[in-house]
């Protein structure tokens, strides 16, 4: 009988943990669910949006700018020595534009996201919570979803494609000036060849991925947030930091695969 | 026989392991103040949380106006809540907002009052609680009683049929205390409303309550007037006021 037990022991701590990752799947879902369900219901939060717009996009303008402008130098600069060594650097136009606007745009302007106003908010609802903020709310019969997270989805469903595009914009001109003003590409070529290669498929696919890394941004960081008082063990603002730190590291991670995946469907 | 606005059945909570409420038995009347009191840490608060659904009890129910709140329609339960307000102990002022958006959001979010409507009720609020002029302050910037006066106003500015006070007075000078204590009393006889406070001010709180339950280890050991609570020869209950008379 004890050997049994010793044997499923570790089996049933493996579907303990699988259902545990399950519900928590499952309670994300019905979270992000119940704040798109709000994004639609009046009166409409149009200073509530203006504001998170202002947070999540505009305040992020200078980060995305000059993380755009380093990555597409470079990307200039490692592109021109690669393609040098084939005799096909006038390919560097195409090179920096497809890398940046299929893959690194999105997924770098997601994580400079997760970074600056992600973990923002993560900490400001978990100081609500803690603090008794979203009780307060509850008992005015405001729906804290409503208030507190779907305005951020609405925000950030416009922020991330049009700071996706300025990441973009501002890479191809670091390729640019690395290129063509540092290493002596013609320009005139330089940007052919980035009219040339980039198709609008090529545009909208950086698109869809930023808006799937926008919707898993927001739910991860305002989920860990608003639940930061079931953490065991960690209360308070101590379990605000490491709230703070799950919803960084999970939605990194998570914008990473979800990328693998959609590049997957989407090539 | 007159039927209980808030009534708990056999209401039981524990966290962790550890029994707070132990088959509750309480009625809480339409327009009266019914105050509770006990010892720190015996549940007085999570007795509160349970009236307004931030708290669910383990076993037992409670009822309004003789129905469970899941018998109501979904309407009726929303309307219901609408009628509460809760002041909270640590007054749950929302820190990234001024003092007057703070007591304006319950009726910009929850009323059709238009702008002119929403100011005019917070600064008659601010006047009767002596708060006019920190509008634009945050909670941050005002002292523990300010911030607790500014709970009160918004617990006030929508004018609910029932409002849960948790501890309104505690951090406030005596001056104000008395003051608050006061407005309390000339609202409930004005407006009408159903006041249920959790307190410590003993015996200064009974001026102002019809009712009193005491709460002790888990179990509403009295229920009464205030009078009858100073007749009650019981020695849990005649060393609880009077140990508190005397301190």
């Amino acid at each position: 009988m004890s050997r049994a037990i010793f044997l499923t022991s570790p089996l049933a701590q493996l579907g303990r943990a699988v259902m545990t990752l399950l519900q928590r799947f499952g309670k994300a879902a019905l979270f992000l669910l119940h704040g798109i369900t709000h994004m639609f219901s009046r009166p409409w939060q149009w200073r509530r949006v203006l504001e998170q717009l202002y947070f999540i996009g505009a305040k992020s303008i200078v980060v995305i700018c000059v993380t755009g402008l380093f990555t597409g130098m470079v990307l200039g600069l490692q592109g021109y020595y690669t393609l040098s060594q084939f005799g096909s650097t006038g390919l560097l136009g195409s090179a920096v534009a497809l890398t940046l606007i299929r893959e690194l745009g999105p997924v770098l302007t997601a994580i400079m996201i997760i970074g600056r106003a992600g973990s923002a908010m993560t900490a400001e609802i978990g100081i609500m919570r803690i603090s008794e903020q979203i009780d307060a709310l509850k008992t005015m019969t405001i729906d804290p979803i409503r208030f507190l997270v779907s305005p951020r989805i609405i925000a950030a469903l416009i922020s991330f494609p049009l700071l996706t595009a300025i990441f973009d914009t501002v890479g191809i001109f670091g390729g640019y000036l690395t290129g063509s003003q540092l290493l002596g590409i013609n320009p005139a070529i330089y940007f052919y060849r980035v009219e040339n290669s980039v198709l609008m498929a090529d545009v909208i696919e950086g698109f869809i991925k930023s808006l799937f890394f926008s919707i898993t941004v927001i739910t991860v960081c305002c989920y860990h947030g608003y639940y930061t008082h079931t953490r065991r063990n960690n209360f308070g603002a101590k379990g605000v930091g490491f709230s703070t730190t799950t919803a960084v590291v999970q939605a990194s991670i998570l914008v990473l695969v979800i990328d693998y995946i959609l590049t997957s469907v989407l090539l | 026989m007159n039927i209980p606005l808030i009534q708990f059945c056999n209401v039981s909570k524990a966290f962790d392991g550890t029994q707070v409420l132990n088959n509750i038995n309480l009625s809480v009347f339409k327009g009266e103040i019914t105050t509770i009191i006990g010892k720190s840490g015996e549940g007085k608060s999570v007795l509160l949380k349970h009236i307004i659904g931030l708290l669910t009890p383990d076993s037992g129910s409670i009822l309004f106006n003789g129905k469970s709140l899941s018998e109501h329609a979904k309407t009726e339960q929303h309307n219901l809540k609408k009628k509460f307000s809760y002041m909270f102990q640590d007054s749950a002022l929302f820190d990234s907002m001024t003092v007057y958006d703070n007591i304006a959001l319950p009726l910009r979010e929850a009323s059709k009052l238009n702008k002119i409507e929403i100011q005019q009720r917070v600064e008659k609020r601010m006047t009767q609680l002596d708060i006019l002029g920190t509008e634009q302050q945050y909670p941050g910037q005002l002292s523990g009683g300010m911030r607790k006066r500014v709970a009160l106003a918004r617990a006030l500015v929508t004018e609910p049929e029932i409002i849960l006070f948790d501890e309104p007075t505690t951090g406030l000078d005596p001056i104000r205390k008395k003051a608050v204590h006061k407005m309390i009393a000339d609202y409930q006889r004005k407006l009408g409303f159903t006041g249920i406070i959790v307190s410590h001010e003993i015996p200064e709180i009974f001026t102002i309550s019809q009712r009193i339950a005491v709460l002790n280890e888990g179990d509403i050991i009295f229920q009464g007037t205030p009078e009858q609570l100073n007749n009650d020869e019981s020695p849990v209950i005649s060393e609880f006021v009077h140990g508190h008379e005397s301190s």
